[in-house]
């Protein structure tokens, strides 16, 4: 499957939700890595660069804003897509989320079928079941 | 006994004299010249009838031209000296009425020249004296016309002194000499007063929560006592509108109750849900699909209230905050005082909603973190509007910023007055957020805000004039035996289908009031009426007020009570005041009611003060007292009341100057004439 070889970030601190979204991103045949802090998302992005980050924007160490930001201000990074995720803010989060370069905004709570809809149509991949 | 006659009478009375003298000398001569030289007498008869007649004849004749010439110019001369003396006319004597007497009218001009230069060097002094209290006083309008709250000032008894903008706007037409307690429920602030004389401390305030009399409202404030030496002078009432933020409290609490009851069922039935499918391990295909049905049906349930719950919450907050349309222009020149050098603004005319000293605060600690770094240290505001918000950019030209560094400074305390309170809360606060975008050339901090939404309705534009603490300090029921100066007047005029009290109707009523003998220029009543009628073309003609402008205006029977509690406790005021008030008595009949106040007439103190003109007209009266009415104002009720006010002042000081100065002489003095 081509799909195997399209690798995602999933920079989430909340346990369950990574736990649901690992699962279904990993049906949909990407490879994926979990990381909670947005260090360790930092210092995984330099180790290998990912197809794309599914990224929270409430994250101990540094926000979801700023690991956005480093992304797209970085060379080698600057094209990797970007899915923010937020639970709250409403639509200023939404705009600084855009404003900073992601390539979408989704705010929680929604369904882990829209997630994995959008996963797949920003890497441009059907999605299965 | 001869100055009660005056003077035209007393000339004529001396030219009657003079020729009864005359004839009598005359007929005296005859009777002894016909006694020493004898023969018929019929010749001396006729030579005394012709002696008669011619004598009175002349006597009548310049006695005429004397009254004309003389006795007259010099009234009008004398009024007019008067007039300027007590009422500060400035215009030039007309020489045309002093007629023979030009050598007088002369002489009138030099001392009205002189009266005018003392008045002049005076009125100069009395500016410069006064520049510095002015300023003062301007500096105190300013501050009680930006204050976001209501501030009354009252007199011991109750009377209002002061009042602010936003006081009026939220107790409805206030007015000056009024009693505070027909506006506000006030035992809670006289129970604050008590409190606070118990207190016995100088400078101290207590608290009060209180209404409006309407009851729709609620009021938290504070009143403190203003002392001048040992005497009492009145009290300052300082309150805020709380009704909304205690219904958004109120519907916080219910939203938040409303949350939990609807969270607790959904968890309960997702409990018993996952409690099956644990401990019933065999359960069929179908079993298990119903079940997972149930649990997405649950979930959905409670992710749906929560989602309508946060929305709410935002609503509820949103119009919470303590924020008013502001100028960003503002926002940019206290920023360009706080640092200086370093930042430059582009012109802007955007209004926003944000609380301008959070905001300031906020941007101006962003605006020096960045500055003093090297690289940073030109920076430029600037604002644009986009659909229903303002952008606030900060930028400059140079690397771009960490976003962490952003918020490093957002976290910080913008100020000591807000305690912890960070550039974060502030942001918060306004629904708001910053970030960094990159720009051709460098980069730039943005900060969206809400565009300005209505006009705040607490901030009309105009000039406070709602203060006056001569006024005395203790309000007698009895008006009649008070001076003019001390007493409240309504100066009203109407607009009319027609010149019959019996037969036409009202079409608009207009009052401005004088209080302590100061025109109150924002206190009016002004009300179209509906007359039940066509308005006649020629009426139309006058006043310019047709059928359609009428056609949804209350019929007199309601605009007069309002116009009559607008008026309560004032004397009236009017120029032929009889023609006004027989509509106002027709009302109070119809409405089985009689109506009983003062009133005095500007046309008849006029045909009293000035007996010598024969124009007592309202043109008239304003020229002579140096009045200008504005042209298209005049014949609109207001027009005419705000001129027939101007007026009446001048009036006042011309009757005091005949010692008739309480109410009681007025109405005496007018009547009598």
């Amino acid at each position: 499957m081509d799909q195997a070889k399209k690798k995602i970030l999933l920079v989430e601190d909340e346990d369950n939700i990574a736990l649901a979204l690992s699962i279904l991103i990993q049906r949909q045949g990407f490879e994926m890595t979990r990381v909670a802090t947005g260090p360790d998302a930092l210092e995984t992005l330099e180790k290998d660069r990912p197809d794309l980050v599914v990224l929270d924007v409430m994250l101990p160490g540094c926000s979801g804003y700023e690991i956005l930001q480093v992304i797209r201000e970085s060379e080698h990074l600057s094209d990797v897509k970007v899915l923010m995720m937020s639970a709250s803010g409403g639509e200023v989060a939404r705009k600084k989320g855009l404003a900073l370069g992601a390539d979408l905004f989704l705010t929680k709570p929604f369904s882990t079928a829209q997630l994995t809809k959008e996963i797949c149509r920003i890497l441009g991949e059907p999605v299965h079941g | 006994m001869a100055r009660r006659l005056g003077l035209r009478l007393r000339f004529a009375l001396f030219f009657a004299a003079l020729a009864l003298g005359s004839v009598v000398l005359v007929e005296i001569g005859l009777y002894l010249g016909h006694a020493r030289s004898g023969g018929p007498v019929e010749g001396y008869v006729i030579a005394g009838v012709i002696a008669l007649f011619g004598i009175a004849g002349a006597a009548a004749w310049i006695g005429y031209l004397f009254d004309e010439n003389v006795a007259r110019p010099i009234l009008a001369l004398s009024a007019e000296l008067v007039t300027r003396a007590k009422s500060e006319v400035s215009s030039e004597i007309d020489a045309r009425s002093a007629k023979h007497l030009d050598e007088l009218a002369e002489a009138s001009h030099a001392v009205n020249a002189a009266l005018e230069d003392a008045r002049a060097s005076l009125e100069q002094a009395l500016v410069e004296k006064t520049a510095l209290m002015a300023r003062d006083k301007t500096l105190l309008e300013a501050l009680l016309r930006e204050l976001a709250d209501g501030v009354v000032v009252v007199s011991p008894h109750g009377r209002i002194l002061l009042y602010n903008r936003v006081a009026a706007a939220l107790l409805g037409s206030l007015g000056l000499d009024r009693p505070l307690e027909r506006y506000l429920r006030t035992d809670p602030v006289k129970a604050a007063i008590e409190r606070l004389a118990a207190k016995n401390a100088t400078g101290g305030s207590a608290t009060f929560l209180t209404t409006p009399v309407s009851g729709n409202q609620i009021f938290t404030g504070t009143v403190s006592a203003v002392d001048l030496g040992e005497e009492r002078t009145g009290h300052v009432l300082h309150f805020r509108d709380m009704t909304e933020d205690l219904r958004i409290h109120g519907d916080l609490e219910r939203l938040l109750r409303r949350t939990i009851e609807a969270a607790r069922r959904p968890t309960s039935a997702m409990g018993a849900v996952l409690d099956v499918l644990e401990t019933v391990p065999d359960m069929t295909q179908d079993e298990r699909a119903r079940f997972n049905a149930s649990l997405r049906q649950e979930l959905e349930q409670l992710t749906g209230s929560l989602a309508d719950s946060a929305e709410k919450e935002q609503a509820l907050n949103a119009a919470h905050w303590p924020i008013r349309d502001l100028g960003v222009q503002q926002v940019f020149d206290a920023l360009l005082l706080r640092v200086p050098d370093r930042l430059e603004a582009v012109p802007t005319d955007v209004v926003a909603r944000c609380d301008g000293y959070a905001l300031t605060e906020t941007l101006a600690h962003v605006a020096e973190a960045l500055s003093s770094r090297p690289g940073y240290d030109r920076l430029t505001l600037s604002a644009e509007r986009a659909d229903h918000e303002v952008r606030l950019n900060l930028g400059w030209r140079g690397p771009t910023l960490a976003l962490g560094d952003l918020e490093d400074w957002l976290s910080q305390p913008i100020a000591a007055a807000y305690g912890d309170y960070t550039g974060r809360d502030a942001l918060t606060a306004h629904r708001s957020d910053a970030w960094v975008e990159s720009v051709e050339g460098g980069a730039r901090i943005v900060l969206p805000l809400p565009a300005a939404g209505a006009r705040d309705r607490l901030r009309a534009p105009g000039l406070l004039q709602f203060y006056d603490f001569g006024l005395p300090a203790h309000a007698d029921p009895d008006l009649g035996p008070r001076r003019l100066s001390d007493l409240a007047f309504t100066v009203f005029d109407t607009e009319t289908t027609g010149l019959d009290p019996n037969r036409d109707e009202v079409v608009q009523i207009a009052g401005i009031r004088i209080v302590g003998g100061r025109l109150l220029r924002d206190e009016v009543f002004d009300r179209l009426v509906n007359p039940g009628r066509a308005i006649p073309a020629t009426a139309n003609e006058i006043h310019g007020i047709s059928d359609e402008m009428v056609a949804g205006a209350p019929g007199f029977e309601t605009v007069a009570d309002e116009f009559l509690r607008f008026a309560e406790g004032s004397v009236l005021v009017a120029h032929h005041a009889a023609f006004d008030m027989a509509f106002l008595h027709r009302r109070a009949r119809q409405a089985g009611d009689t109506l009983s106040v003062p009133v005095l007439c500007t046309a008849l103190l006029s045909s009293r003060l000035f007996s010598h003109s024969g124009d007592h007209t309202l043109d008239g009266l304003a020229a002579r007292c140096g009045v200008e009415i504005e042209a298209a104002l005049r014949h609109t009720a207001l027009g005419d009341s705000v001129a027939t006010a101007e007026v009446f002042l001048k009036l006042i000081p011309l009757l005091e100057a005949r010692a008739i100065d309480t109410l009681d002489a007025s109405l005496t003095w007018q009547s009598a004439g």
